[in-house]
């Protein structure tokens, strides 16, 4: 099964804030009904963290040598319910200050973003960056190898893999099989359901809701192989976009500009160039060995346009056009009428 | 009709008249727009969508992504001060969903667009308007204030019942006992807040400035300046080469803007840090300072005396644009005055040494130089940078005299050498010499120092010394340059918003030869002071001091600054006897009413708890005006319910970081009963006069004790009957108004710029002091502060006329802040050994999102806050445990976060919770006193005085002393 076409996306970490309005306008948009409150196509984790399924780098599934990896079945609870209030009973049920806002039912211990902001290391050097994630309509991709009931769709003609819900009997078995816990289950309706990519805007040439809402500008959208728009540049020319864990054997469609975090400090709390604050172990361990010649190739060309030289990849990564980002995905949806 | 009145000013001062603008143009020291032919506007042109049929469970998807119409929708009275223009879908008569209206134009082509503009918040409004939070009826309280019983009642039983409670308040104790309050909603630029406006000009009640109540008052700037107004375009940062981002993180606070930080790094600018943690904000940057608490001043200081012992700074710069050559007798230590030289000199004409004649000179700008003080420029003089002079007084006496660099050399090399500022700062030395060297090699630098440098005790010191940096080098006045706190657009037709308040006659007289010669920014800032001087404004703090019980809390011994000779209480005495701090309803005068329109004192106030037990019961009539329950409504007997942003219209104050202005059209009628603010505070008029009409109430005790005739509120408020605010389309009457009238911006009538949402900004508007930067608008440019200071050669409106380092105001003698300083804040000594500390949030715009159950679940879903391990582990407390953070002022409960990017000792509880989050509604402003400088009291020099807006003292919320101890754990909890 292979596409004609793949889609694809490259977020730049370096221009990520953790302001989640991805995640906002994935949820508005898409898991607003019964049955997907608790789900987050789209989550932001601030990294190093357990993030979303909580310990999920920790919960196996994909590929080792091409054979299938046991995957453990994430939990509700570990990627964080739909907490309710009692906005009503402290407004209008009469007991004052007795009564304050509180999570209804059980003490919840875990949430989607839980470990925000608190980052990892020793203070001073301390570090952290934000990683948003969606699914990575892989290339080859462990939730369709696992799925008895061949309901979840490698679509021929961009490679976005989308669920069938009218063929899916709830199994789950690409909830565990799926290295990046992206994928969700409808109890309401017995279905998984996951990031379709916004396919519905993508045909209307309108990018995704979760690129184009992004304030960040971190992310690009496009055809791998549009030799004329950023992906293929920041991915196969300048190969400064790389995917997440790429040992898990997906081949995701999802890229990474890495991080470049600020300089450390030495002993006597002086500037320490030679050692990075986000260690590069760290690093690739997220991203393999690849980061680093990534993080040169950065490095370098920053260096030219400190020297005040041109450099292609700086300015791509500036992104002068938001519009340009989007790999010809770049019309205002709200000029679109519906007939 | 009000356009027959000119000139004349808004009550907020947004303005200044239009006859005596326009005779400015063309002098060059003010430049009014000319544009009076706007480009016309033209809808997008729309597209066909596709129709695509599949028959399969895809179409699902297909048909969520379905609306029926797209409405212009903004957050107009969020006091967001980032206005983003949003594309509201409607479906099914629902507002369904937000996505941003991306249609910004660059200025120029080697910048990055703006868009898309918006953050999370903005794109789930929809659902904040829908949820539990919101009020969709008038409410009257039952039982206990703050018992949480409510009653429905009918508009017209709480019009009536409130509009006889203020006419009782008016009667017993004067209007000026109803205190009205607008807090942090703040004020847009049309009808969504001109009814408040127009309703509390037509009662003469006391407004509260709560400018600086909110801790946003960058004094450090005013005193410096004489104003504070230092912004441009966001886009103007990419033009930086080194960036530095100094007590703000606008990672958190500036999400629509910041990328044009990260961008500039790709550009080959360096992006640096300075905070005591490894703030959000630091992320992405390059370099960071990871300075102690409070003692940024000492950071600034020792990289002036880096700069200056290394010979990297600007010597033209500053001998035209600073203070530092101007001559003070070494004797008295304080400035060389005419009144020293002269028999019949005054004390506002200021010297420096002139090497050309080898003689003192009157400095050209200075307030008292004879021509009013209008420009700086040096013409053929040559200002002395230092010396020692011999100059002669009038009574033949010789004195010696030195200059404000002299001065500040002596300081900086004796008390700020980079080793000495390392002691008290932590910083290596050598990270100091080399922050200060860089910042000085940079072809442009800036210092992002965002509202957040004003919530601590010694902020102005710290502004001091950054203002102190940036005119060493030369960046004050540049793009990409200089001191960056905010800025606002002007708009002409704001006057619309106010009924007819203006200036005198005799004031209008007294304007027009200045307006013939071309008014100046010291011009502007006199008008500005003149009319905040026609109502009853009141700054907060000294409010609370004076009427809400604070002053037993704020005399106290520990939070007093010990190089003062005296107490608080003291200054605060010897102001109000000055008149320099403006206090309504005076003193012996009781508050009886309180009516707030979205603002929540009762969450904000420091210590809120006094306001609740002391305040509160002085109040015979508490009402709140909001879309949503907050902790001070529950606390309220009334509440009038008030449409949502996406159900009326209006138009969004106007920060300028975008080169738009941005509108709000209304996508859905408002929900249940509840009404606009326009309709509900025309309604609160009609009422007040009809039952005054009815009760045959005579004239009252109106503003500072003349009469006022409550029978006439509301004609008064609608321009006798010109507006009819019970009008559907009477709010769109009022936006004409606002954009005929208004040159600058693209749109020609109400209508066409809520189609628009986003305005472009198309050329300069009048000036005044509330929101000018003193720079020209350029469409094709990005937009920076003060050029016309460095460009046109403006003087700046301070008593020198420059930007200005030396004060010598008796009371910054006796404190010690004759020069910019380090000083320790009052808590510096406290037995309690950690500091609380925080900021605004990347979660909510103040107690607005707050309770938002997706934005809950995207934190804790409680309010907590972070600590160090290393603070932590000694008081065994672990991740998500609860704790009690306490002092002998308050205490509240909240879940930790335990981080290593949080420096040890420090407590960091970001902003706005509502208390009612709490366990028993003890909020995180319980135990914060929040002193604050009883210099800010000061008046009667220069450019340090009150003005509404402007130079009141704000309060210090952060580095409050506190401790923390376990109080129960989220596992065992569990277990």
């Amino acid at each position: 099964m292979t596409s004609k076409r793949q889609m694809s996306m490259v977020m730049d970490l370096n221009k990520c804030i953790g302001c989640h309005t991805c995640t906002v306008a994935c949820k508005t948009l898409w898991t607003r009904e019964e049955g997907k409150e608790y789900m987050l196509w789209n989550t932001v984790n601030t990294m190093p963290g357990m993030g979303t399924p909580k310990n999920w780098e920790n919960m196996g599934g994909g590929f080792k040598d091409g054979k299938a990896q046991l995957g453990k079945l994430p939990s509700r609870q570990e990627f964080g319910d739909a907490w309710e209030y009692n906005h009503k009973d402290v407004f209008y049920g009469g007991k004052g200050d007795k009564t304050h806002l509180q999570i209804e039912g059980e003490t919840p211990t875990w949430g989607p973003n839980w470990d925000e902001d608190e980052g990892a290391g020793v203070f001073p050097n301390s570090y952290f960056f934000y990683l948003p994630r969606i699914c990575n309509h892989c290339t080859n991709p462990a939730c369709v190898a696992a799925c008895p009931r061949k309901a979840i769709e490698k679509r021929e003609e961009d490679g976005i893999v989308v669920i069938n819900e009218d063929r899916c009997r709830g199994y789950r078995f690409c909830m565990e099989a799926c290295p990046y816990k992206k994928i969700y289950f409808n109890m309401e309706k017995g279905v998984s359901q996951k990031c379709i990519f916004c396919f519905p805007r993508l045909e209307q040439g309108v990018s995704n809701a979760c690129a184009r809402q992004c304030p960040g500008r971190v992310r690009f959208v496009g055809y791998r192989d549009d030799q004329n728009a950023p992906i293929w540049k920041l991915v196969e020319k300048y190969k400064v976009a790389i995917p997440l864990h790429p040992e898990r054997g997906t081949q995701p469609n999802v890229f990474y500009i890495p991080p470049i975090g600020p300089a450390s400090f030495d002993a006597d709390g002086d500037i320490d160039e030679q050692t990075p604050r986000i260690p590069d172990e760290y690093l690739i361990s997220l991203f393999g060995p690849k980061v680093l010649d990534a993080l040169d190739v950065l490095k370098a060309e920053r260096e030219k346009t400190k020297r005040g030289e041109k450099s292609e990849l700086m300015d791509l990564l500036i992104a002068y056009r938001w519009n340009e980002m989007f790999g010809g995905f770049d019309k205002n949806p709200a000029t679109i009428e519906w007939a | 009709m009000s356009n027959n009145k000119s000139p004349k000013l808004s009550r907020r001062k947004f303005i200044i008249g239009a006859a005596a603008g326009t005779t400015a143009v063309g002098l060059g020291l003010v430049s009014l727009s000319s544009c009076t032919n706007k480009p016309t506007w033209q809808e997008l042109p729309k597209i066909l969508g596709k129709t695509i049929q599949y028959d399969d469970f895809s179409d699902i998807y297909r048909e969520i992504w379905k609306w029926d119409k797209v409405v212009k929708g903004t957050h107009t009275r969020a006091n967001c001060i980032s206005a983003c223009s949003w594309d509201v879908y409607v479906k099914d008569g629902i507002a369904w969903r937000e996505e941003q209206n991306a249609i910004y134009e660059p200025p120029r082509p080697d910048v990055p667009d703006m868009n898309p503009r918006g953050c999370q918040k903005g794109a789930c409004y929809t659902s904040l308007q829908l949820s539990e939070a919101r009020v969709t009826h008038p409410l009257k309280r039952v039982g206990e204030r703050g018992g949480g019983g409510w009653k429905r009642i009918s508009w017209d039983e709480a019009l009536t019942e409130i509009a006889d409670g203020l006419i009782d308040a008016a009667v017993d104790q004067g209007t000026e006992s109803i205190i009205y309050d607008h807090g942090t909603t703040n004020a847009g630029y049309g009808p969504e807040t001109a009814g408040d406006f127009r309703f509390a000009s037509a009662m003469k009640t006391t407004t509260i400035d709560s400018w600086s109540g909110v801790g946003d008052m960058p004094m450090g700037a005013c005193q410096t300046w004489g104003m504070y107004n230092c912004e441009g375009t966001s886009d103007d940062w990419f033009r930086s080469d080194y960036i530095v981002i100094w007590v703000g993180n606008p990672v958190y606070t500036r999400i629509p803007e910041v990328h044009n930080m990260h961008e500039a790094r790709y550009k080959g600018a360096k992006l640096v840090v300075v905070a005591p943690d490894l703030s959000p904000s630091t992320v992405h940057a390059d370099m960071w300072l990871n300075i102690k608490p409070e003692t940024d001043a000492a950071l600034g200081l020792a990289c002036a005396q880096v700069m200056i012992e290394e010979n990297l700074i600007k010597k033209d710069y500053i001998l035209e644009q600073t203070d530092l050559p101007f001559l003070i007798r070494k004797d008295t230590q304080k400035f060389l005055r005419q009144s020293d030289l002269q028999a019949d000199g005054v004390d506002n004409a200021l010297y420096f040494w002139d090497e050309k004649t080898t003689k003192a000179v009157l400095a050209p700008g200075c307030e008292g130089d004879g021509d009013d003080g209008r420009s700086l420029d040096l013409g053929n003089y040559k200002p002395a940078l230092s010396g020692n002079f011999q100059v002669k007084l009038a009574d033949g006496k010789t004195v010696e005299c030195y200059t404000v660099y002299d001065k500040l050399v002596k300081q900086l090399n004796s008390e700020y050498r980079p080793d000495q500022a390392a002691a008290i700062t932590g910083l290596n030395p050598n990270l100091i010499r080399r922050f200060a060297r860089e910042m000085a090699a940079a072809p442009r630098a800036m210092i992002f120092a965002s509202w957040g440098a004003c919530k601590h005790y010694h902020s102005d010191l710290f502004q001091r010394a950054m203002i102190l940096l940036m005119s060493l080098t030369g960046n004050q006045g540049y793009p990409g340059g200089g001191v960056r706190v905010a800025a606002w657009w002007g708009l002409d037709g704001i006057d619309a918003m106010m009924a007819d308040i203006g200036l005198t006659a005799m004031d209008q007289i007294k304007l027009i030869p200045k307006a013939i010669r071309g008014l100046t920014p010291r011009d502007f800032e006199d008008i500005y002071t003149t009319v905040s001087e026609t109502e009853a404004n009141t700054p907060l703090m000294p409010f609370l001091y004076v009427h809400a019980g604070y002053k037993e809390m704020w005399d106290q011994e520990h939070l007093q600054d010990s190089a003062l000779p005296h107490n608080i209480a003291h200054y605060m005495r010897e102001s109000i006897d000055n008149g320099w701090v403006k206090i309504h309803p005076a003193e012996g005068v009781q508050p009886k009413a309180f009516i707030f329109t979205g603002c929540n004192p009762l969450r904000r106030w420091p210590s809120s708890q006094i306001a609740r037990d002391v305040f509160w019961p002085k109040l015979d009539l508490v009402v709140s005006v909001n879309f949503r329950m907050s902790t001070s409504s529950l606390y309220a007997d009334y509440f009038l319910p008030i449409a949502a942003y996406y159900e009326k219209v209006g138009i969004k104050y106007g920060q300028s970081y975008v080169h738009y202005l941005i509108c709000s059209d209304k996508a859905t009628e408002p929900l249940g009963e509840s009404k606009s603010d326009w309709e509900c505070f025309g309604l609160l008029s009609k009422y007040v006069q009809n039952r005054a009409k009815e009760r045959n109430i005579g004239p009252v005790e109106g503003f500072k004790g003349q009469t006022h005739d409550l029978t006439t509120v509301y004609d008064h408020h609608t321009e006798n009957g010109y507006y009819n605010p019970e009008e559907p389309d009477d709010p769109i009457k009022l936006m004409d108004k606002v954009f005929e009238n208004s040159p600058s911006v693209a749109a020609n009538s109400g209508r066409e710029a809520l189609d628009m949402g986003a305005v472009r900004i198309i050329g300069p508007a009048r000036p005044s002091l509330i929101y000018q930067n003193f720079s020209d608008y350029d469409p094709e440019d990005t937009h920076w502060p003060h050029r016309d200071f460095v460009e046109k050669k403006v003087a700046w409106p301070t008593l020198t006329g420059r930007q200005q380092f030396f004060i010598d105001h008796p009371w910054y003698i006796d404190a010690g802040e004759d020069m910019p300083v380090h000083k320790d804040p009052p808590h510096f000594n406290s037995k309690f050994p950690l500091r609380m500390n925080g900021g605004h949030n990347r979660w909510s715009i103040h107690a607005i999102w707050r309770d938002h159950k997706l934005l809950l679940r995207l934190q804790r879903g409680v309010p907590a806050l972070f600590m160090n391990p290393k603070d932590c582990d000694p008081r065994d407390i672990k991740d998500g445990d609860t704790v009690r953070v306490h002092n002998n002022n308050g205490e509240f409960e909240a879940m930790v976060k335990v981080a290593p990017a949080t420096a040890p000792g420090e407590v960091i509880i970001y902003h706005a919770w509502e208390p009612y989050q709490f366990k028993n509604w003890k909020g995180q402003q319980e135990p914060v006193e929040a002193p604050w400088k009883a210099l800010h009291l000061a008046g009667g020099y220069g450019q340090i005085h009150y003005r509404m807006y402007y130079g009141s003292p704000g309060h210090a919320p952060r580095g409050a002393p506190v401790d923390v101890e376990k109080v129960s754990s989220l596992l065992e909890e569990k277990a």
